[in-house]
């Protein structure tokens, strides 16, 4: 099927549920997800929901460790609570590989009276503050609900102050309310980079590859993918974690790109591709022994390098299988269930590389569902059988009640998503999500696997705490809930975005 | 990027800072929703329902509960707090029916004693009749219901858990049929904006049970929605703040005729502490001689301790000279212990949470003159880069601060320990620096980062 070329003239992006029909709210078997794919699901709204995030929430934290850039938002000073920790957590990185890490944002800090009289004039204060302040290339302008709602004029602001100020200012409309689909924001981030900050390409780089990465991808994956495509004589332009401006300007030169996260990397791929000419690259994402092998041969494919490919696989593969094996044996003999919670990339990888470590994949909670979900629950259907796959912003409820149902022993997901783990079934719970550089977050790749599968042996080894917990912390659901099983018993039927 | 590594820059001198209404680099505070959410999500068995967008309590969870000594989600906090997670739709039609239809949702499915409405920017700027949809529901359940109307733009994180307190003042309290004559409010210890809030107020709790005192202590373990309706029933509140509370204990006084007393700081070390007892002991017509024998007793107990580690501080940093970065309560109760009674010598203190200009003043009277005249340079700055300049022009030894200052007293070859918002670098359960031994408990920590080997 044709889709829309993506329009870079335009202001924004389209809102996801338009463009990619994406939707929220499913539980169910992966059979039936993919059984009516090609038809799509539509869109239910929740009469009960928990909090999970917004347009402007996506947006900010990916932005916040470009190095050179100032994430500025034009909003009440809550909207930046996310990024509190945005210098002091990056500052233990090795220090002999590290970019610099002095990252900086700044608000509006929107109060009632600029509201009133409207925020234009105290963004263009704080943009000007923002270049004497730090000096940076680029201005990343964060809209927020408030600047929405007062009407407030980013393009108008940015085109009167750019003349006088050096840094490239990138408005990016990335209000909390306009979508329903939070990960809109990343469209919103991607188009503004391209619309505003990216370079007419001079040249193509024959051998540089643009690797989407967000903030949860950690600095071990980071080492480890930065390794891979090293082997194949291939450099990689990592963005936008820890990207410099210059980089995300090089996008449009690149030969290739490539994601970490298929929902992540969507826009910016179809965008290059659209505009530049770039291909792309979206399945396999390098989670999974398997699956990173594929991913090099496809990279090796689209840029030109399939002769030597077959031979670093072969050496990588006789170096970490004796491994696998090892951790196999052991996690095979303990007959573990596992539950994934996670963004698409991982969602989607980690069944994958859990059936390869000897574990039973009982479900998944995936943030959102579309056309580009649909191969990956393919794959893993064919290599796991059936499993449940649950579509939603967390909500945590709903994950109790489904855990509570499916009995894993492990519960793999986000930390801080409502105490699931602790409550239901005395699971021990491990991250899939830690921006640290701590080798025990790594989880793509070839070392990632080997690393993903030592965590999970010795987080089943030992479920002490969880189990006390389970224990001792009172659940906040009432008891029908449990007892109802049906985790979408709040889904209004029929009900339009 | 040159600004922050190298030296202050001419257009931006600390000398025009101390502007909370400005532009902002991470204060050390969030907005006022997330100063109620705070509370809400802290007040045992209370059912926080964001009626806002999706992203805003989520920010809190990632920001706040982080920073604030990486703070796990509890009871239903974190991803399991309930929001409207209002969209387009409601910024065109407006959020009552959203609202509505949430509210009994929760209702239905989450076990609480209190379910808590927390209005931010978009009911706000759209003008949704909150108060109505509120006084219907009211008519039709029978569960308590509160409504905090607390955008972001409204103010700070500290007014926001003055806004929670203050709505529950106005829509839940009522006159008590006796007043308690032993029953003292605490407030001013706002849950998470000052991370170590937990064994402070635990540590309150327990000293004022040693003169006969209970202390209603709403927020955390052993309070509760219970604690909040008793607040009318006190004999004093005490404020622990030179500001936070304060308009919540004179509403109390207003409403309720309960007299309070502010007590401009954390209480740190033995003469702060026993200065608390005192003026409790005073308003409440205690025994005085009871009094000053726990006085003595405590006393005596942290002055051991204090003796032990006096070798230790007097070899290694004699009179070493001192920074402070904190909130207002913070900055007074550590630096006042650190200079009276732990002989460092004070050089700069800066007071991060944009205290209204009547608590200025006393924060100056507090850190005016300290022990042999010494008096530090005191400078009210909300925001980041400045207070980070700042720093960076100033000399000296000791850093006690937030972790934002963690890397740059590294750069400057300094110590540091966190003692204020945000704690990003220390999980935080019952640690507080507060009472007769919390100084001692200080020493013992700064002193964890001067040992070699280090």
């Amino acid at each position: 099927m044709a889709r829309t070329p993506i329009d870079l003239s335009a202001r924004t992006c389209p809102n996801r549920e338009e463009r990619l029909r994406s939707i929220k709210a499913f539980y169910g078997d992966a059979d039936e997800l993919i059984g009516t794919a090609s038809r799509g699901v539509p869109w239910r709204n929740r009469a009960f929901q928990q909090n999970g995030g917004c347009v402007n929430s996506s947006t900010m934290m990916r932005l916040a460790t470009v190095r050179d850039g100032v994430v500025l938002s034009h909003a009440p000073i809550g909207c930046t609570g996310m990024i509190y920790g945005y210098r002091e957590v990056y500052q233990s990185l090795p220090a002999d590989e590290r970019p610099p890490a002095d990252f900086h944002w700044i608000s509006t800090n929107l109060l009632e009276r600029d509201l009133v009289f409207g925020g234009e004039g105290k963004l263009a204060a704080t943009i000007r503050e923002a270049e004497a302040r730090y000096r940076p290339e680029a201005i990343f302008i964060l809209s927020s609900c408030a600047s929405g709602i007062v009407g407030d004029d980013l393009e108008g602001v940015v085109s009167n102050l750019q003349p006088e100020v050096r840094a490239r200012l990138v408005p990016i409309h990335c209000e909390g309310f306009r979508s329903q689909v939070p990960q809109t924001g990343f469209d919103a981030l991607w188009h503004a980079v391209l619309k505003h900050l990216a370079d007419r390409p001079r040249r193509r780089q024959p051998d540089l590859v643009n690797l989407v990465a967000p903030f949860s991808v950690t600095w071990g994956d980071r080492r480890e993918l930065l390794r891979l495509l090293g082997r194949l004589g291939l450099r990689a332009n990592i963005v936008p974690e820890f990207a410099s401006v210059a980089e995300l300007r090089q996008v449009t030169e690149a030969a290739l790109t490539v994601t970490t996260c298929q929902s992540f990397g969507d826009y910016l791929q179809k965008a290059l591709e659209d505009n530049y000419g770039i291909p792309f690259l979206r399945d396999p994402v390098p989670i999974s022994i398997d699956q990173t092998c594929d991913w090099l041969r496809r990279v090796a494919e689209l840029t030109g390098r399939s002769d030597r490919v077959e031979a670093v696989i072969a050496e990588e593969l006789a170096a970490v299988r004796p491994h696998l094996e090892a951790l196999r044996r052991q996690l095979q003999a303990r007959k573990v269930k596992v539950f994934i919670n996670a963004g698409q990339g991982r969602a989607l990888g980690l069944p994958l590389l859990a059936h390869e470590l000897g574990l039973e994949v009982s479900g998944i909670s995936t943030l959102e569902h579309d056309e580009l979900a649909v191969d990956g629950l393919k794959k893993i259907r064919a290599r796991c059988g059936n499993y449940k796959v649950h579509v939603a912003e967390y909500q945590a409820a709903e994950q109790s009640a489904i855990v509570e149902a499916l009995k894993p022993d492990v519960y793999t997901g986000c930390p801080m998503t409502g105490a699931v783990y602790k409550r239901e079934a005395g699971m021990a719970r491990m991250h899939s999500f830690r921006s640290d550089p701590s080798p025990e977050g790594q989880q793509y790749g070839f070392r990632g696997a080997i690393t993903y599968g030592h965590v999970l042996l010795r987080v089943i080894s030992n479920p002490s705490l969880n189990r006390r917990l389970a224990g001792v912390t009172p659940r906040p659901y009432r008891r029908w809930w449990y007892e109802k099983s049906e985790p979408l018993t709040f889904l209004k039927e029929g009900s339009a975005a | 990027m040159t600004a922050a590594s190298g030296g202050p820059q001419a257009s931006v001198a600390p000398a025009a800072g101390g502007d909370a209404r400005g532009p902002l680099e991470a204060p050390r505070f969030t907005c006022a929703f997330g100063g109620a959410y705070a509370a809400a999500v802290n007040l045992h068995r209370a059912i926080p329902i964001g009626h806002t967008g999706g992203g805003c309590i989520f920010q809190q969870v990632f920001g706040t509960n982080l920073a604030a000594g990486a703070q796990g989600v509890g009871y239903v906090g974190g991803t399991a707090s309930p929001s409207c997670n209002l969209s387009e739709k409601e910024v065109i039609f407006g959020g009552a029916d959203r609202l509505r239809e949430q509210v009994e949702a929760t209702l239905e499915l989450l076990d609480g004693d209190l379910y808590v409405v927390l209005g931010g920017c978009i009911p706000a700027l759209v003008g949704d009749d909150v108060p109505a949809v509120m006084r219907e529901l009211r008519a039709r359940v029978q569960h308590p219901l509160l409504y905090v109307d607390t955008p972001g733009f409204a103010g700070n994180s500290y007014q926001g858990y003055e806004r929670f307190l203050l709505a529950a003042v106005d829509q839940l309290l009522e006159p008590a049929a006796e007043r308690a004559p032993r029953l003292v409010n605490v407030l001013g210890v706002p849950p998470n904006l000052d991370p170590y809030w937990k064994g402070t107020l635990r540590t309150v709790r327990s000293l004022l049970a040693r003169v006969g005192v209970e202390a209603n202590v709403v927020f955390g373990h052993g309070g509760g929605v219970g604690a909040l309706r008793r607040l009318p029933a006190a004999a004093l509140t005490v404020v622990l703040s030179p500001w936070v509370g304060v308009r919540v204990a004179r509403a109390l006084e207003e409403r309720f005729q309960v007299p309070w007393l502010r007590f401009p700081s954390i209480p740190v070390g033995t003469a702060a502490t026993a200065a608390l007892l005192r003026q409790v002991a005073e308003r409440l017509g205690l025994d005085r001689l009871e009094v000053e024998r726990v006085v003595a007793e405590e006393q005596a107990a942290a002055d051991y301790l204090l003796d032990v580690a006096g070798d230790t501080v007097a070899a290694l940093s004699p009179s070493l000279h001192l920074a402070v970065v904190a909130d207002s309560a913070t900055a007074v109760g550590v630096t006042r212990f650190m200079v009276e009674e732990a002989g460092f010598y004070p050089m700069l203190v800066v007071v991060t949470d944009d205290p209204p200009e009547e608590a200025r003043a006393l924060v100056r009277e507090q850190l005016g003159p300290l022990a042999y005249g010494l008096t530090p340079e005191l400078v009210f700055e909300p925001d980041t880069f400045r207070i980070q300049t700042l720093l960076r022009s100033r000399d000296y030894g000791l850093l006690l601060a937030s972790s934002l200052e963690k890397f740059l007293a590294r750069e400057k070859k300094v110590f540091y320990l966190n003692v204020a918002y945000p704690s990003h670098d220390r999980l935080v359960l019952d640690r507080t620096y507060a009472g007769f031994g919390g100084g001692a408990l200080l020493l013992e920590d700064v002193f964890a980062q001067l040992l070699q080997p280090y």
